[in-house]
């Protein structure tokens, strides 16, 4: 969890003043994470830009709202990072009157070894916490590790994981609580520290 | 709460949004008054937002970055000192604005939508509890507290602010339509003021790298622009622009056109309503 006087919260202290300066080094240690994130659930970097411009828009103006007891700055960013892209998702599948994962595209971005982050120790960090995340998901059975990426990269309930994977409901429904308590021990260490 | 109340599988997939709704719906209520369901969601949120790390690095162009320091340049954060009032800023801004006033119309509806579920509720303890555990979820999602309020009681002045002016005299209301089927537009438009609202409703936003424009046409005069304009997820958007005091126009139609609008319109319009003088 995000200490009193992590750089995360000092940042966010600024925004919630009015400080444009602190939002460009929020986005500057925030945004690749919430563009991957955004990509990873739209599929077009061009959707992804405009979900994660609506998201950056909503930390700026509700920067004041944050609550560290919550959640860590970097948590708080990937939902509202998240949620922003799956509204995106969600009304393209409307349009296209059909039911996709939007994984198949080939997003623009290059993908790297690290975080992007321009501060060093970041970057380490980050490339810490994403490697110790991925080994964590490579543990799962393959069938456990699909429908938790169906539920948060795609944004499907219960049902439509079962549809997607033609499944019993039932059998969904384990294959994700069995695959969230495994996540929860194995990333207990990294989500206290945030 | 003992450990064989029954509820002891939903926190986890609660938490990672994967409830259906009529799951989703009794939880929330049990939420309500369980503590320790409240404390394993808030565990189980850390967990499944820890997964956003698990997405592909990507690197956004600069140009994102540009943009997002743009668009916040147009807002203040809740409590910051403000720089005027919500409808100056959408008319001194124009086009650039409307994305700002869309947020700001949600925001307000977003507000009656509330009061009137709570005018429903009321009186109905489990139901109202169950709205509590709704809000207190929203709450967690978007990062709202009490600050928020605040704003969304700024946003509604901000559409009083609109109403009063749709509703003065000098005040003309044109209906554009294509051939009777949604989507559907409305704009509010005073020459005399020259100022001009546009409401959409049942618009898909635009495509990524496209937008919507609208344009004011006089006599067989070229098209003129009037601004760009998005809508939300759901459909709808309130822009406002600014288009001078001089401007006469018996037309106003609105194209898709590449992000950041079109000298002259790329494409037919789909959404056409005369402008009565």
């Amino acid at each position: 969890m995000m200490t009193a006087h992590s750089p995360d919260s000092a940042i966010i202290h600024r925004m919630a003043m009015g400080d444009e300066g602190a939002l460009a080094e929020l986005y500057d240690r925030h945004g690749t994470l919430a563009y991957s994130l955004a990509c990873a659930v739209l599929g077009d970097p061009r959707d992804a830009e405009e979900a994660v411009a609506d998201a950056f828009l909503q930390i700026w103006t509700t920067a004041g709202a944050f609550d560290p007891s919550r959640s860590s700055v970097a948590g708080w960013v990937s939902v509202i990072a998240r949620t922003r892209a799956l509204d995106r998702l969600r009304a393209r599948r409307r349009r296209a009157a059909t039911v996709e994962r939007a994984a198949a595209a080939d997003p623009a971005g290059t993908a790297l070894p690290v975080a992007g982050a321009t501060d060093p120790a970041r970057a380490t960090e980050a490339t810490e916490l994403r490697a110790h995340i991925t080994a964590a998901l490579d543990e799962l059975p393959a069938p456990q590790r699909r429908a938790i990426e169906l539920a948060y990269f795609g944004g499907l309930s219960h049902s439509e994981i079962a549809t997607e994977l033609n499944e019993p409901l039932g059998t969904v429904k384990t294959r994700i609580r069995a695959a969230m308590d495994k996540l929860r021990v194995a990333l207990a260490a990294y989500t206290q520290q945030g | 709460m003992t450990e064989s109340h029954g509820w002891t599988d939903y926190p986890a997939p609660f938490a990672l949004g994967v409830l259906d709704d009529e799951d989703r719906v009794a939880f929330e209520a049990h939420l309500a008054e369980c503590e320790a369901c409240r404390s394993a969601v808030q565990a189980f949120r850390q967990t499944a937002a820890a997964l956003a790390w698990s997405a592909p690095v990507r690197v956004p162009s600069a140009g994102l970055r540009a943009r997002v320091l743009h668009e916040a340049a147009s807002v203040r954060p809740i409590g910051a000192a403000a720089r005027g009032g919500r409808a100056e800023r959408a008319s001194e801004a124009g086009a650039g604005s409307s994305r700002v006033a869309s947020k700001t119309w949600l925001a307000a509806a977003s507000l009656v939508l509330a009061v009137a579920a709570a005018a429903l509720f009321v009186g109905e303890r489990g139901a109202r509890r169950g709205l509590e555990a709704t809000v207190a979820r929203m709450q967690d999602e978007a990062g709202l507290t009490a600050a928020h309020v605040a704003e969304l009681g700024a946003d509604l002045a901000f559409r009083d602010s609109l109403l009063a002016w749709v509703l003065a005299p000098d005040t003309r209301t044109v209906r554009l339509t294509a051939q009777g089927r949604p989507p559907s537009a409305r704009i509010f438009w005073s020459m005399e003021r020259g100022r001009v609202v546009i409401a959409a409703f049942d618009l898909d936003p635009a495509p990524a790298g496209r937008t919507y424009q609208l344009w004011g046409i006089a006599g067989r005069r070229a098209p003129v622009s009037l601004g760009t304009f998005n809508t939300a997820a759901d459909g709808r958007t309130i822009a406002a622009f600014d288009i001078g005091r001089d401007a006469r126009f018996d037309v106003a139609a609105i194209t898709e056109e590449p992000a950041g609008g079109s000298p002259q319109p790329t494409t037919t319009p789909f959404l056409v309503g005369g402008i009565s003088p």
